[in-house]
């Protein structure tokens, strides 16, 4: 077998159950504020270009990103992009929906995902996250980015 | 939520953070237990009912999930599996990440969780891995009669 990268797409779901067992190890080795910690390392160095763009305050390339990653993950979201804020809804997770699948249970805390990455993402930039509402089953959830108001 | 498409970066921060709180023994136990997790009903599983087989299947469905650029031989008669690949999707992105520092040794933990598995079964398992450049060579053998 000869293949080419151009030749396929890039989406190797697995990806999600080796990434909930990187999770796991830390939890339970370490304990939850280690976990914590670990996902603002991530974010920090991975998602650093982004959280430098947004100290402008344009959301735009929040929504831009957004977009993209779960155009890449296949997955059916509504995101609703706005001058002031963005507002994301999803009826479940790629990544739980795909470590269930595959019998596994998601690592506890697996809500900080979620949480620690677009906090930490957003650290230093006049945009605030708040996760609204999260389904520790399903990861069905409800996510805003708003600018904070000036006075 | 950390993509599927975003997990490279992931891991190798993984690597550096429970290497860095806990050292390098820790990263090795943490990447053995991975191998036994993740690789136990997939290519063990695989190669225990199919033998070389097995992982032409694995790498197969893997390798082209992952948009990699490579050739990979079953020669059943020789007894033997190999892989070259040409350029390694995980980490050829770590190496255009500029804003980011790879884990100093990511390769390491290809032969940490496929070497295992192989010799477990009773094959020999070896790679010739240039890091600096995303690129290997993965072979396994069946062990002369």
């Amino acid at each position: 077998m000869k293949r080419k990268a151009s030749d396929n797409k890039y989406l190797h779901k697995d990806f999600h159950v080796s990434m909930n067992i990187l999770l796991k190890y830390i939890y339970k080795n370490f304990g939850e504020e280690q976990m914590v910690q670990y996902l603002k390392q991530y974010t920090k160095a991975y998602l650093k270009p982004i959280n430098h763009k947004l100290k402008s305050g344009n959301l735009g390339v929040l929504c831009k990103y957004f977009k993209d990653i779960y155009e890449k993950e296949e997955w059916s979201v509504r995101i609703n992009c706005t001058e002031n804020y963005i507002e994301i809804e999803q009826d479940a997770c790629p990544g739980i929906s795909h470590i269930r699948a595959k019998g596994a249970e998601p690592c506890p805390h697996y809500i900080e995902t979620y949480n620690t990455v677009y906090k930490t993402l957003c650290e230093n930039t006049p945009v605030v996250y708040e996760l609204k509402y999260f389904d520790e089953e399903t990861g069905a959830c409800r996510q805003f980015f708003k600018r904070k108001l000036k006075f | 939520m950390i993509s599927c498409t975003e997990f490279i970066p992931a891991y190798s921060e993984g690597f550096k953070f429970i290497e860095n709180i806990a050292g390098r023994s820790e990263l090795e136990n943490f990447w053995s237990e991975l191998s036994d997790i993740y690789l136990k009903d997939s290519l063990e599983k695989l190669m225990s009912s199919e033998g070389l087989a097995g992982a032409y299947t694995y790498w197969g469905h893997a390798l082209n999930e992952e948009a990699a650029d490579f050739t990979m031989i079953l020669d059943e008669d020789k007894g033997e599996f190999s892989i070259d690949l040409h350029h390694c999707p995980s980490m050829g992105m770590l190496l255009e990440l500029k804003h980011m520092t790879p884990y100093h040794s990511y390769c390491d933990h290809c032969p940490a969780l496929y070497k295992p598995v192989a010799e477990r079964l009773g094959y020999i398992y070896t790679s010739e891995i240039d890091c600096d450049n995303a690129s290997c060579k993965i072979t396994i053998k069946q062990p002369r009669k």
